[in-house]
């Protein structure tokens, strides 16, 4: 340790111990242990006497008030008719003053609440004069009214109310010493006033015993409602007020910044009551950051309300310790605790029902909040399963990785794989607010889980057959969205041979299909379609038994590997296509991304057998009806593609550059713009902008994207060879044309490496921009050498290819004769 | 998770979080510059000091942060004791940075050094804020463990027991570095002789 860090350590230990020390002693000690370090001794008296400076400090610093004294001006101060007299009280956003109205016309004492100017722009104004409106119109003798509201001259925003002279409701209830009953029938009384308030469609938001008086006469008195959303200059960015909100009160989801709702005045509600009947908070002591961020991922349970009765607390209450313990156990309990639930969800769903049930309570009636409680715990499914309770939390997560796999599965283009931190994260979201398993999420990765949950399957309790083989199947889709095929196949062949013994049951048609889908995972064309057509015929059999989902999923799959897999039974392929389809528009259960997936693929059978038309209808179909599930996702690549390609040989350049340039858009978004795919989309887009003029864009897009491809595709790769053709054209249409030939030559040698067939129109496509570069170049016995062989093959190519030939012989033809004239 | 609520930077702090929370830790690297953004775009909101109690305020700065985290929490304690660190650090250099362009610009501060209720004369000076950052940093030379003590203390409003839990030490020993560190604090910040601070900023 360097030198002045040891001297610290030393003087720690002499500081620490002096100060324990009595004063007439210390200095005595402090020589001694000192000796000769005259500088360690003063240094440590220093420090002393620092100490005793901090204490004076702290001890005046908690006389100052925390904020300062409004500025005087605003005592005697003019708004509207109304002028202030004293300061009542301070908040976070203005200062609440007592007024009276000065203005001849009658008299009266109100509450005016005032908010500094600089903070209300134009925008707070207009929301302050519709919402206070609003508020105007809430009559009900528990809730202090709004009475005016304004702009001072000043630019002041204010809110006049009733002025209500009370005290709060704890310490009302304290100072009374009353009972439960008596406290409940008061917190009955504030429920209804904003039972009343909800049902005008007005929340209060910051409910809580500072703004819940009770008067002389035992009258409940609501204050502040709405307005703290009223008051609230900016909410937007954070989404939270911190200003505004009590965080002893405030529910987990304002403290995360949502958007509030019924269910925010209900907790606050339930941490009033809970503080009405125990005297405590809660979630322990009101503490630091660490547990209110806890209190906000729900990993802070409140304590049952009978454990956090103090002596002190049951003499408020005029109740022995004992008494007040068995009062707030059991119904009591039940209903407090469904009001602080983390998940707004499980709350009592409007405060008229937690009236009910408190009512229900008082009447000796069966109490809502005890039931559902009891269900709740109960009700994980998988303990209807005959499985034994110690292993029910390792099939919680299986199936629950298997749900989530399935909602995967409808949003994932072909291209993308299920990553397992993806499923790490949802799947410990998931756990963390399904309950506590004996599995610490953050201990374990998700295969160790699944393997875990396998190894019990093996060894313990199976239950019936069918339980059994259901469990496989979920274990199953988890292992194969982590890309364990041969697991995922143990037990789907387990499962299935189960089924198989069984009546004809859905189950059995899922697992087929699953099990194709890892057959074609693994390249095994033939036994994937096997699978599926043995599932095809079960759902025909089990008519409407089977799951709409599953049958359009077969029938699709089935389409899709006797379109591209198999031995193009296209007719089958297009009867399937269209039975899937119509389905699908029948039966909104269908997601629609997925029958969008399979439009697409359609489209494309459509396009290779030559029917554009038709195939850019069904595409643009296909588009229209994902994108109103999952605008912009990945799966629109393969439909844009095809569009673009339909559109370039309409000659629609524009169209065609448009359907490429949101590819782009997709592939970027989904995958980032490194990745091979986007690079494939630029290049694809990059040409039709270079044919529609946008030269210098498409250049760079070129420059960008084709050392990707370059590296992602290497020869003989048929992608390269498309890239590099197009980065040839973009080039020579630039007039870049040593770019230009070099691309093309890369295509020709990408051609000629791929062995594609003599009459293969692409190795004429490459010998054709390699031509035309060099003519261009005016490099012409080679220019039209290569132009030569363009057409030569054009014509052993024929059909539609003969035109192109004819084209050649054109410009072949118009070469030569610049070539002549210029020597 | 609510992605709507955050903005532009927030699927790559996800993203982040997840890759650190699978262990990889070169993505906390890529992480703190994008928290220090968000973080500052938060505390941009602040205004003058919450009375004490509000814990609100530092919980803000934080809060979002560590319900992502929270999902993907790395298996290495040592990564969330960098974590809090670095949330601290970050409310200290926002911080500080508010303050030095404020003093350039001849401005009243308008954010300051939350209120800690056992140091409850640091920041009535409007100069404690840089004053803070430069005697932190000493500390820092001194004794490493008692500045992030201190700055977990000041900056997040960590409590003894929970900082002694992020740091991986016994609460004595943090009890015991709070109790050195505020009287070093005071000496470096108010070493005149006057005990009144009658010429204070209003708060």
């Amino acid at each position: 340790m360097p030198p002045a860090e040891l001297e610290w350590q030393r003087v720690a230990e002499l500081f620490h111990a002096a100060r324990e020390m009595s004063p007439s002693l210390r200095d005595a000690w402090l020589d001694a242990q000192t000796g000769g370090e005259a500088a360690t001794r003063d240094e440590v008296r220093s420090l002393l006497a620092a100490e005793r400076k901090h204490e004076g400090l702290s001890a005046q610093a908690a006389c100052t008030p925390a904020e300062p004294p409004p500025p005087p001006a605003r005592l005697s101060e003019r708004f509207g008719p109304y002028k202030t007299e004293r300061l009542l009280g301070q908040g976070g956003m203005g200062a609440v003053y007592l007024a009276r109205r000065v203005d001849g016309q009658f008299d009266q004492v109100v509450a005016l609440k005032v908010m500094a100017a600089q903070l209300a722009d134009a925008e707070f104004l207009k929301r302050f004069h519709t919402e206070r409106q609003v508020l105007a119109s809430l009559n009900h003798a528990n809730i202090t009214r709004l009475l005016d509201g304004g702009v001072s001259s000043a630019g002041d925003p204010y809110l006049v109310m009733e002025y209500v002279d009370g005290v709060p409701l704890d310490r009302y209830c304290d100072d009374l010493k009353l009972g439960v009953e008596a406290r409940l029938n008061l917190f009955l009384d504030v429920c209804e006033a904003v039972d009343f308030a909800h049902r005008s469609l007005i929340l209060h938001r910051d409910l809580k015993p500072g703004n819940i008086l009770v008067t002389a006469e035992s009258t409940v008195k609501l204050l502040d409602f709405g307005t703290a959303s009223l008051m609230a200059a900016d909410a937007s960015v954070t989404g939270m007020d911190t200003r505004m909100l009590t965080p002893r009160y405030a529910s987990p989801e304002q403290m995360r910044g949502e958007r509030s709702a019924v269910a925010g005045d209900v907790f606050s509600l339930g941490v009033v009551l809970y503080e009405l009947l125990t005297g405590a908070w809660p979630f322990g002591t009101p503490g630091s950051v660490i547990s209110a961020l806890q209190r906000i991922k729900g990993d802070a349970a409140p304590t049952r309300p009978a454990a956090a009765i103090t002596d002190r607390a049951a003499g408020l209450r005029s109740a022995s310790p004992d008494r007040l313990r068995r009062l707030l156990a059991g119904d009591l309990s039940a209903i407090v605790l469904k009001a602080l639930e983390h998940d707004p969800s499980r709350r009592f769903g409007s405060v008229r029902q937690l009236v009910d049930d408190l009512g229900n309570f008082l009447n000796g009636l069966p109490v809502l909040a005890r039931k559902q409680t009891a269900v709740y715990r109960a009700g994980k499914f998988l303990r209807r399963h005959l499985v034994a309770a110690g292993t029910a939390a390792a099939f919680v997560i299986a199936v629950t990785v298997a749900g989530i796999v399935a909602v995967h599965e409808a949003r994932t283009a072909r291209a993308e794989a299920l990553k397992s931190e993806q499923v790490s994260l949802f799947l410990t979201d998931m756990l963390s607010s399904a309950g506590r398993f004996s599995f610490d999420p953050q201990k374990y990765t998700v295969l160790q889980m699944l393997e875990a949950a396998d190894g019990r399957l093996e060894k313990g309790p199976k239950g019936d057959p069918a339980t059994e083989a259901v469990l496989r199947r979920s274990l199953a889709s988890s292992y194969y969205a982590l890309h364990r095929n041969d697991r995922a196949t143990f037990h789907l062949d387990r499962a299935i041979a189960t089924f198989r013994a069984m009546d004809d049951t859905p189950e059995l048609a899922e697992a087929l299909r699953m099990r194709s889908l890892v057959s074609e995972n693994q390249g095994q064309y033939d036994a994937a379609a096997a699978f599926l057509e043995e599932a095809l015929m079960l759902v025909q059999r089990l008519g409407v038994d089977a799951s709409p989902v599953t049958v359009f999923r077969i029938k699709s799959a089935l389409a899709q590997t006797f379109s591209f897999n198999m031995n193009r039974h296209l007719d089958r392929a297009r009867g399937l296509y269209q039975e899937a389809i119509g389905l699908a528009n029948r039966d909104p259960a269908i997601p629609r991304i997925e029958l969008a997936a399979t439009m697409a693929k359609w489209g494309g059978l459509l396009l290779e057998e030559g029917k554009d038309r038709e195939a850019e209808a069904v595409l643009m179909g296909a588009l229209e009806t994902g994108r109103s599930d999952n605008p912009g996702g990945l799966w629109e690549f393969d439909p844009l593609y095809e569009l673009s390609v339909i559109r370039g040989r309409r000659n629609d350049q524009a169209g065609a550059k448009e359907a490429a340039r949101q590819m782009v858009d997709v592939s970027v978004r989904a995958v980032g713009v490194d990745s091979s795919n986007t690079a494939q989309a630029t290049m694809t887009w990059a040409r039709y902008a270079a044919q529609t003029g946008e030269l210098p864009a498409a250049v760079s897009g070129v420059l960008q994207a084709m050392p990707i491809i370059e590296r992602s595709y290497p020869s003989p790769s048929l992608v390269l060879w498309h890239s590099a053709r197009n980065a040839a054209r973009v080039m020579r249409l630039a007039g870049r044309y040593a770019e230009a030939e070099r691309y093309a030559r890369e295509s020709l040698a990408v051609a000629l490496a791929a062995k594609l067939p003599a009459a293969d129109p692409r190795t004429a496509n490459s010998w054709d921009e390699l031509g035309q570069t060099l003519c261009d170049k005016r490099q012409f016995p080679e220019g039209i050498r290569a132009l030569e062989q363009a057409e030569a093959i054009y014509i052993q190519a024929g059909g539609t290819w003969l035109e192109h030939a004819a084209t050649k012989r054109r410009q072949i033809s118009e070469w030569r004769r610049q070539a002549d004239s210029s020597r | 998770m609510d992605n709507e609520t955050f903005g532009p930077a927030s699927e790559s702090i996800t993203r982040l979080l997840s890759q650190w929370g699978a262990g990889r830790h070169e993505a906390l690297q890529r992480l703190l510059p994008l928290v220090y953004g968000r973080l500052h775009q938060i505390a941009q909101h602040f205004m003058r000091r919450q009375r004490p109690g509000h814990t609100l305020q530092a919980t803000a700065l934080v809060g979002e942060l560590y319900l992502r985290l929270a999902n993907a929490v790395p298996p290495d304690l040592r990564d969330r004791e960098h974590f809090f660190s670095v949330c601290a650090r970050t409310m200290r250099w926002i911080l500080t940075d508010h303050a030095r362009q404020r003093q350039a610009e001849k401005r009243q501060l308008q954010m300051q050094i939350p209120f800690t209720d056992d140091i409850p004369w640091l920041g009535t000076r409007d100069s404690d804020t840089l004053d803070l950052d430069r005697a932190l940093s000493r500390l820092a030379e001194l004794d490493a463990r008692a500045a992030q003590i201190v700055e977990l203390r000041i900056f997040l409003g960590c409590t003894a027991a929970e900082t002694a839990g992020i740091l991986s030490v016994s609460k004595p020993t943090v009890d015991r570095s709070l109790t050195m560190a505020r009287a070093w604090l005071c000496r470096e910040l108010r070493p005149d002789g006057a005990s009144t601070d009658s010429d204070d900023a209003a708060r």
